[in-house]
């Protein structure tokens, strides 16, 4: 098993002057494996990619490559392959010069350097450029320029760092599938820095979470989404963004049920909860919405329509919150009033304290 | 009403025509949305609207004044730029009391404006910080702030939402709209990003090499697209485009590629069809491809699924067919979510027929 394992964190941590960037992250990536470190701005990602890179060094913990603690190895040594957000190609140089650029001043030979150049050109589709300049490509040759540098090199381990982030929005969508392809590809093991959820789901075979210096949560892309471990991992994956409202566990006759503002009495078959107050986590497919009244529905107003072209996103009142439901364009207008029913078995229960979702071991077990 | 009205704007630097014949109005309290992609012209035209630019030609007229040679403090124009530059050294309150302070309001009214802005801002919790305890989303507030604080006749915000964090966007997204209909003021908006532009906006205007491709509303812009441009550059993802061609089959019209014949309705309605060419191309919308395991009446179309991306509630599947590759959208509990051999259907729209060789919707 541990032979599959090419990084590894222990317990590394990072502070500047008083303010702790890491704080004992342990994490490990398999070979050929796509992880991607999500979180917001601030929450310690970068840091902990610079540390792995080894342009920070750890205050405390390991970091090992293939086993071997490799803290104190200079960067040049460490075999990793970095791709930032203002990826660097050279202008001047031809795509060919570009790609053999780190080949040359590693000291490979001109025939082998030919080959690698070659063999990587035709992975990423820039055979035909290779005599472009560099000025002269478009954004999205760039990107695969910036990437065929890096991976030419066969680094044992790709570091990307939001590499995304100035591309155009329909740039990005159409990169995502072909970066995941490459990398399948190659096998390639990749560390993946984003703060954007989708570029995490589309692309990772795990996740990492973090928040605050930590990782809350890091599981498979489908474990994150649909159970997640606390409040603001649920927040921060899916868009629109998960529903949160307010609600009470009550017993009626030995049976647990949920009250919210607008429904009552829905059946927590099987889970097994105190009585108490709680917050609800529904995402908004799980919501639907109807024209008539029918059993389980309750009435709320239209405040808002987001039209998104394939689907529309009403927010719609719920109690003292607005919540989101996910509808076909056309159902219905602002201002207008529906019938809202809530899909309880899809939905979280969270604790009001520590915001911890409450497990659904019990709910599934029943189902 | 008429608040903005351009008329045959025309803008060059050196050799390079950057904004070329630009006609459109915005009406009185419309959110207009300029939306293309990087380098399409959008802020020279937003620069040049706010009298940062001189025009090569056209005239533009504010509130029926033309303004065309006027400078920008006379225009009464607030602009809001990507990079945020709010006053390091001044706290948030008077950040916002800025463009009021210079303008001579008297300090009664600033306080009360000052208050009036924060609070639809949610922002009054940080009105006594220095901007550099902000977070991303407070200082991206604060700064739009002090472009409403002094009521202009049209706000115009340049990519406001780009350089923050993807979470702070969508939440972002829902307070503009909502702060657009709170303020009633007229605004033009620009962006890159499709989702915003559809989302937030009464009218979209697809910008592209300095010209505009189309202007209407969101739905007009998402099931009418006027060219092929329009249609893969607004939803996500894009709209696909399918060569096939156009046959009279016992008076009914047929259209048919490799491995795919289907009926298509209502063209007699919309377009002469003698004045349609036999060989055209077609555009179906990823959420128009129905899918299934089996054959059937409504998938009839052999294909195989070679890719799929998975993003929470839904996945993009991408199927090989008509020698090509399309892409449909499904939700996430869909009975085909494997790589491997899946039927498909579709039905085309006289209105998504498309002439191959203008990039045009026939109309």
């Amino acid at each position: 098993m541990t032979e599959d394992i090419k990084l590894e964190l222990r317990g590394v941590r990072k502070s500047f002057d008083r303010v702790v960037a890491v704080k004992g992250l342990d994490l490990a990536l398999r070979k050929g494996e796509f992880l991607s470190l999500l979180g917001p701005s601030g929450c310690g990602k970068s840091t902990t990619l610079a540390m792995i890179a080894g342009f920070l060094a750890p205050d405390g913990g390991d970091i090992l490559v293939d086993g071997q603690v490799v803290n104190r190895m200079p960067p040049r040594k460490r075999r990793i392959g970095l791709v930032f957000q203002d990826y660097a190609v050279f202008s001047r140089l031809t795509v060919r010069a570009n790609l053999a650029f780190g080949l040359e001043s590693q000291g490979m030979p001109r025939k082998e350097r030919h080959r690698a150049v070659a063999e990587i050109s035709e992975k990423l589709a820039l055979s035909d450029m290779l005599d472009a300049r560099g000025g002269d490509l478009n954004m999205s040759e760039m990107q695969r320029v910036a990437l065929a540098r890096v991976l030419v090199t066969k680094p044992e381990l790709l570091l990307l760092d939001e590499p995304m982030s100035n591309l155009d929005a329909s740039l990005r969508a159409s990169l995502r599938s072909e970066l995941k392809q490459i990398q399948k590809d190659l096998e390639q093991t990749v560390l993946y820095v984003t703060h954007d959820q989708v570029e995490a789901l589309s692309m990772s075979d795990r996740i990492a979470v973090m928040r605050d210096g930590a990782v809350l949560q890091a599981g498979a892309p489908e474990e994150i989404y649909h159970r997640p471990v606390d409040l603001f991992v649920a927040q921060f994956i899916g868009d629109p963004p998960i529903n949160i409202v307010p609600c009470r566990v009550e017993e009626v006759q030995g049976k647990l049920v949920v009250d919210t503002a607008l429904h009552s009495g829905l059946g927590l078959a099987g889970r097994d909860v105190p009585v108490g107050d709680y917050l609800l986590a529904v995402r908004p497919h799980h919501l639907s919405a109807h024209h008539e009244p029918r059993e389980g529905t309750a009435e709320s107003e239209i405040r808002l329509v987001e039209n998104f072209g394939a689907e529309h996103v009403l927010h719609v009142t719920y109690g003292n919150d607005l919540v989101s439901v996910v509808t076909a364009p056309g159902f219905a207008l602002e201002g207008e009033r529906l019938h809202l029913s809530l899909d309880i078995n899809q939905a979280h229960l969270i604790d009001r304290r520590d915001e911890r979702v409450l497990t659904r071991r019990h709910c599934e077990a029943a189902a | 009403m008429t608040k903005l009205s351009v008329e045959n704007l025309h803008n060059s630097f050196g050799d390079l025509q950057v904004l070329r014949d630009l006609t459109f109005d915005v009406a009185d309290g419309e959110f207009f949305c300029v939306v293309g992609p990087t380098n399409a012209g959008k802020s020279t035209l937003l620069k040049t609207i706010a009298g940062l630019h001189r025009p090569d030609g056209g005239r533009i007229l504010l509130s029926g004044r033309d303004v065309t040679l006027l400078e920008p403090r006379h225009r009464n124009v607030s602009l809001l730029f990507q990079n945020i530059a709010l006053f390091p050294t001044l706290s948030g309150w008077d950040n916002i009391a800025f463009p009021l302070r210079t303008a001579g309001v008297a300090e009664v009214e600033i306080t009360r404006r000052v208050g009036e802005v924060a609070e639809m801002l949610k922002v009054s919790h940080v009105l006594d910080r220095l901007p550099q305890t902000f977070s991303g989303g407070e200082q991206q507030r604060v700064a739009i702030g002090r472009a409403i604080a002094r009521p202009a006749d049209l706000l115009m915000l340049d990519e406001p939402l780009t350089n923050l964090d993807a979470r702070i966007r969508i939440a972002l997204r829902i307070e503009f709209k909502n702060l657009h209909r709170q303020l009633g003021q007229t605004q033009i908006y620009v962006t890159h990003d499709q989702v915003e532009a559809m989302s937030m906006s009464d009218r979209i205007a697809v910008l592209n090499k300095g010209r505009f491709e189309q202007i209407g509303t969101p739905d007009e812009i998402y099931h009418r697209p006027a060219s092929a441009f329009v249609a893969r550059f607004i939803g996500q993802p894009p709209m696909n485009i399918v060569d096939a061609e156009l046959n009279s089959v016992v008076g009914r019209a047929v259209l048919s590629g490799p491995g795919f014949s289907t009926q298509i309705d209502g063209i007699d309605r919309l377009i002469h069809a003698a004045r349609l060419p036999r060989k055209l191309a077609f555009g179906v919308r990823p959420e128009a491809i129905r899918i299934s395991p089996s054959n059937g009446p409504d998938t009839p179309f052999a294909g195989e699924v070679v890719w799929i991306e998975r993003l929470g509630s839904k996945c993009i599947l991408d199927l090989r067919f008509a020698q090509g590759i399309i892409k449909a959208v499904v939700p996430t509990d869909h009975v085909v979510r494997r790589e491997g051999p899946a039927w498909l259907g579709f039905t085309p729209k006289a209105v998504h027929l498309i002439d191959k060789e203008s990039g045009l919707f026939f109309r």
